[in-house]
């Protein structure tokens, strides 16, 4: 059995074989994979010693290091090695006498390409371990200046040995078939990508013509895999997710067939450019076939767009052109494939012979495309078929980032949610099935547009588009909807308590998770206790049972850019982060309440702060920066009961006034003091900067202060006029 | 005992070897001569496992032989063209096949390599043509193999060295009863050591025969009589080529050597030889009786090497 299947001396042997590549790889990859924790320690050390020197060492955080910067090289392990492993170890299937030598050894087939596939794998994964164990061991040195998720980084690894089995895979079939290194390129490049190419056609052909059609649900979705991911959605790198089962999984059934292809293959077909004619064929067909994709589309489009009022039949001799244009390029590419692979220009005019039948297949893919698009444009939904809905906003699918692997949380709790009631699943299938038909009409020239809305009259479609989900049927939509049509649904939706409960039960939060309390003021400091920022989270988990929930989700789809508070929260759910702001107002009053009384605590203290900045402030000189001996600026925030805060500042430089200042300094009161009926809170934002003496630390502070109402009152009414005159 | 049936092997449209049918007792010295694209490589390829027949059947001791480990183990094959790991020295190549073959003997690979006076510390590229086919062969042997393939091994070697080889490879046979096939296009070549001979021709066997058998056989007679003669004379003698020139006539006779010349004194010739043939000769005659043209087949393996050139 041994030697059937496994070979030990076998697999020392590929390892020896590839033992001066894996040194040189390793060597390249441990020199950059050190010199990068190395380049960003003395960067961030430097940093610090800056800060240190400016007596700010403080303000001094560890740079957060992710794996972007190890994406270069790490590329090189399947760009670049494992290629020239594959093609160094199995260099035996392109040369006739290696070939006959290997197959004459006393193992079986089999035997042989696990045995060296395996020392290839090994080699891989020795390399990658080595050189992430480096870097997160450097990393940990310098955890002084520099911080890192070690998870992250094994995550990546990992993702990047999937991603070389994929690649060693698909070139090991590649070179199992062909007979030259030349041809195994093409081939790999084909296996690789064509598949890829041809899905991605597809996709877009039906996307293109079909705007409510949905793809990217589908594991085809290129999102899936790490390859694609690797350059343009890295954070699916740094976690295990279904890209890595995917991948490994395709790397796997590639490797299986690679087995058997190799298992197959005779010894006689290195030196040649096939393993069999047939292969050669097939493989020149398909190549053939991408080339022919492009006057597909032209014909296709012709098909679709033909009865559009916006159709013009005098463009139809440019149509013709480059129809026939694309088929000489076709001819052309099926010549110089045969001619490159085979080296023969015989065989690359005999291959001509097969034009009848390139032509069959483009009338083949061309009709499957029409009929496909026929089938779906009229696909109609039969609502009793259908058992739930999920609806999201497309938008809030993307993620938050680009550099973490992060998602809204609110469009994660809505996916999971299935809404079963029937007047909702009615209203969604009628409206898809309304919307489907408008397009028909545009197609069929009845219409003139279909996406624009008219202002003036209030039709068309103004909001989405989202992201549908029938369940029961399988089908999953990407609709616009009309104002009515979205009023409508959420007026359904009120009395939905699953749709409520996404929005109104916040999930509780763990060590990892990650809250702080954030502003649209122009205050340095919030509330920075996190144990605070969870008393405010707590309560607001309370509070959103007894509240309005319109109100609510008003306030909600404006966290960030409408209120003046709210809270910014990472919930980490399977290591992947699912990001939601919180509004704090006075929809949520007693959560509004605590938070002020929280904030208000932590800045009370010191009046003798305030007295510093006074005494600077009415120092410096109002004649201009160029005269001035420092700056201050001092803003007073008050928080108005029916709207946010509202502030007044005064500044050394534009808006001296010292009466102002005096004012609220004679009548200002320390938080511990007991405030009086007529006292309300104030903030004062205070800022101020000695240009004369620099060792000067500034001073950036908000203070929590009582003033009497009557006197915020008057300073308003002060400003107010102020800026009337101005 | 190597058994190979009805064997055929194809290259698309190609035919390399065509239902070949023969028998290679244990310990023998089989050899196997044939022009260029005879199937000579073809038929060692097939019975190395290298290739896998397209029809018929290849035994080695009644087991397949393709993807047959346990078989291939027993084997020794050496290419027409060799291979070595790329800058690799003997050593390196011995380690190569000490991996590959378990019954790999340092000791005798050692011991060649000092027959041979080679330096196994040397890259191989470093070598002649020569020196690469000792390599080859060192390693081979090295292996302890049950059967020896050779491939044309014996071109490049100089007269020393070649047999040196062919005393190894007899002292193989008949200490361990090894089993060995050798193809060339030679047949002076294999005259001296193989026991069997067989002739391959556009991938067909036309003949396969005992060398010893061969050889005693077929005799050369060359007779002159006072009177005038025709071949008539001889009807009552076995022979398969008659040409008279003047009085004196040559004719090759099979059969008892002793009968013959009884039979050929009773009838008072005036000049009465007879001469053994040497082996080419004996394959032209025999070729002669199948209808085939030896001098022919020679002739287009001389025009395809000339080509080749």
């Amino acid at each position: 059995m041994k030697k059937k299947v496994f070979d030990g001396h076998l697999y020392m042997e590929g390892l020896r074989q590839i033992k001066t590549i894996s040194l040189v790889s390793l060597i390249i990859t441990l020199i950059i994979g050190i010199a990068v924790p190395f380049i960003n320690y003395l960067q961030t050390k430097s940093y610090y010693i800056d800060l240190t020197k400016s007596g700010m060492q403080s303000d001094f955080t560890p740079a957060i290091i992710n794996t972007d910067s190890m994406l270069i090289y790490y590329a090189l392990f399947f760009l670049v090695f494992t290629p020239i492993m594959i093609f160094s170890l199995f260099r035996f299937l392109g040369k006739r006498e290696e070939s006959d030598f290997y197959h004459a050894i006393p193992q079986t087939r089999n035997c042989l390409f696990f045995s060296f596939s395996a020392a290839i794998f090994t080699s891989l994964a020795v390399q990658i371990t080595v050189v992430t164990g480096v870097g997160m061991a450097l990393y940990s040195i310098f955890s002084k200046y520099l911080t890192y998720e070690p998870l992250e980084f094994v995550c990546f690894g990992l993702n990047t040995l999937v991603l070389c089995i994929m690649v060693a895979s698909v070139l090991m079939l590649a070179y199992s078939i062909s007979g030259s290194m030349m041809t195994s390129v093409i081939v790999f490049l084909m296996l690789f990508f064509l598949p890829r190419i041809f899905i991605e056609y597809y996709q877009r052909v039906l996307l293109e013509s079909l705007p409510y059609a949905m793809t990217n649900d589908s594991i085809l979705s290129i999102d899936y895999h790490l390859f694609f991911a690797f350059f343009h959605d890295t954070p699916i790198l740094t976690a295990l997710s279904v890209s890595t089962v995917y991948t490994l999984a395709l790397g796997i059934l590639f490797y299986a067939v690679a087995v058997f292809a190799f298992h197959r293959r005779s010894s006689e077909t290195a030196g040649n450019a096939m393993n069999s004619r047939r292969m050669q064929a097939l493989f020149r067909t398909l190549f053939v076939m991408v080339i022919s994709l492009v006057p597909i589309s032209l014909i296709y489009s012709y098909f679709l767009d033909r009865n559009l009022v916006s159709f013009d039949s005098n463009d139809m001799g440019m149509f013709y052109f480059f129809v026939i244009l694309s088929y000489v390029i076709v001819t052309l590419a099926m010549f110089l494939y045969e001619l490159l692979t085979t080296k023969n220009a015989k065989n690359a005019l005999k291959s001509l012979k097969t034009l009848p039948l390139i032509a069959v297949l483009n009338v083949f893919v061309l009709l499957l495309l029409l009929g496909n698009f026929q089938i779906q444009k009229n696909y109609r939904i039969d609502s009793d078929k259908v058992t739930s809905v999920s609806i999201v906003p497309v938008q809030n699918l993307t993620y938050v980032t680009d550099d973490t692997h992060e998602f809204e949380y609110f469009t994660y709790a809505l996916q999971n949610m299935e809404i079963k009631e029937k007047d909702v699943i009615d209203f969604l299938s009628e409206t898809f099935n309304d919307y489907a038909d408008a397009y028909n009409d545009y197609l069929d020239g009845k219409t003139e547009s279909f996406y624009n809305y008219d202002h003036e009259s209030g039709s068309g479609y103004s909001m989405g588009p989202y992201q549908i989900s029938f369940h029961g049927i399988h089908k999953t939509f990407e609709l616009y909807m009309s104002d009515e049509e979205i009023n409508e649904f959420y007026g359904l939706l009120s009395n939905n308590n699953s749709w409520k409960k996404a929005y109104t039960e916040l999930p509780d939060l763990t060590k990892n998770d990650y809250i702080i309390l954030c502003s649209n003021l122009p205050i340095s400091q919030t509330i920075s206790d996190e144990a605070n920022i969870k008393k405010i989270y707590a309560s607001l988990q309370n509070e959103l049972s007894e509240i309005s929930f319109s109100d609510w989700m008003i306030r909600l789809n404006n966290a960030s850019s409408n209120g003046d508070l709210y809270l910014h929260v990472e919930k980490k759910i399977k290591g992947d982060s699912y990001i939601f702001e919180l509004p704090i107002s006075e929809v949520t009053p007693k959560t509004y309440a605590l938070t002020h009384e929280l904030w208000m605590e932590e800045h009370e203290n010191d009046t003798s702060l305030f007295e510093k900045v006074y005494s600077q402030f009415s120092e410096y000189t109002a004649e201009g920066e160029e005269n001035a001996s420092g700056y201050s600026e001092i803003t007073l925030y008050v928080h108005q009961k029916d709207s946010d805060y509202t502030g007044i500042t005064l500044s050394s430089y534009y808006f001296k006034d010292m009466d102002t200042l005096n004012i609220i300094r004679d009548q200002i009161k320390p938080l511990s003091d007991t405030p009086s009926e007529n006292d309300v809170l104030v903030l004062l934002e205070c800022y101020s900067y000695s240009y004369v003496n620099l060792s000067q630390e500034p001073i950036n502070q908000s203070l929590g202060f009582y003033l009497p109402a009557d006197t915020v009152t008057e300073l308003f009414q002060t400003a107010d006029s102020y800026n009337q005159d101005l | 005992m190597i058994k190979a049936e009805h064997l055929t092997k194809k290259f698309h449209n190609f035919t390399a070897l065509n239902d070949v049918t023969c028998t290679i007792p244990k310990g023998s010295i089989y050899g196997m001569v044939g022009s260029n694209g005879a199937g000579k490589s073809t038929f060692l390829r097939l019975i190395s496992g290298v290739y896998r027949p397209d029809a018929g059947s290849l035994t080695i001791d009644d087991q397949p032989v393709y993807e047959n480990p346990a078989v291939k183990e027993r084997i020794s094959y050496i290419a027409d063209t060799l291979y070595f790991l790329p800058g690799a020295n003997m050593n390196r190549m011995a380690k190569l096949y000490a991996s590959i073959y378990s019954r790999f003997d340092q000791k005798r690979f050692q011991k060649l390599t000092e027959a041979f006076e080679l330096d196994p510390t040397l890259s191989i590229n470093s070598f002649s043509k020569g020196m690469k086919r000792q390599a080859a062969i060192i390693l081979a042997l090295s292996c302890r193999p049950d059967y020896m393939f050779f491939d044309e091994t014996f071109d490049g070697l100089d007269p020393v060295m070649r047999n040196l080889v062919k005393s190894l490879i007899c002292k193989d046979v008949l200490e361990y009863n090894a089993t060995t096939i050798i193809t060339s296009h030679s047949l002076r070549e294999l005259e001296d050591i193989c026991d069997q001979l067989s002739l391959l021709h556009k991938g067909g066997l036309v003949l396969q025969s005992d060398i010893e058998n061969l050889k005693t056989r077929q005799f050369k007679v060359q007779i002159a009589f006072r009177e005038d003669y025709d071949e008539n004379l001889f009807r009552d003698i076995p022979h398969i080529h008659f040409k008279k020139s003047g009085s004196v006539a040559s004719m090759i006779v099979s059969g008892d050597r002793d009968v013959t010349a009884a039979k050929l004194h009773s009838l008072s010739p005036v000049l009465l030889d007879i001469l053994p043939l040497t082996l080419e000769e004996v394959f032209t005659y025999e070729m002669e009786t199948l209808g085939y043209n030896f001098d022919k087949i020679l002739e287009e393996q001389d025009e395809d090497e000339k080509e080749s050139i």
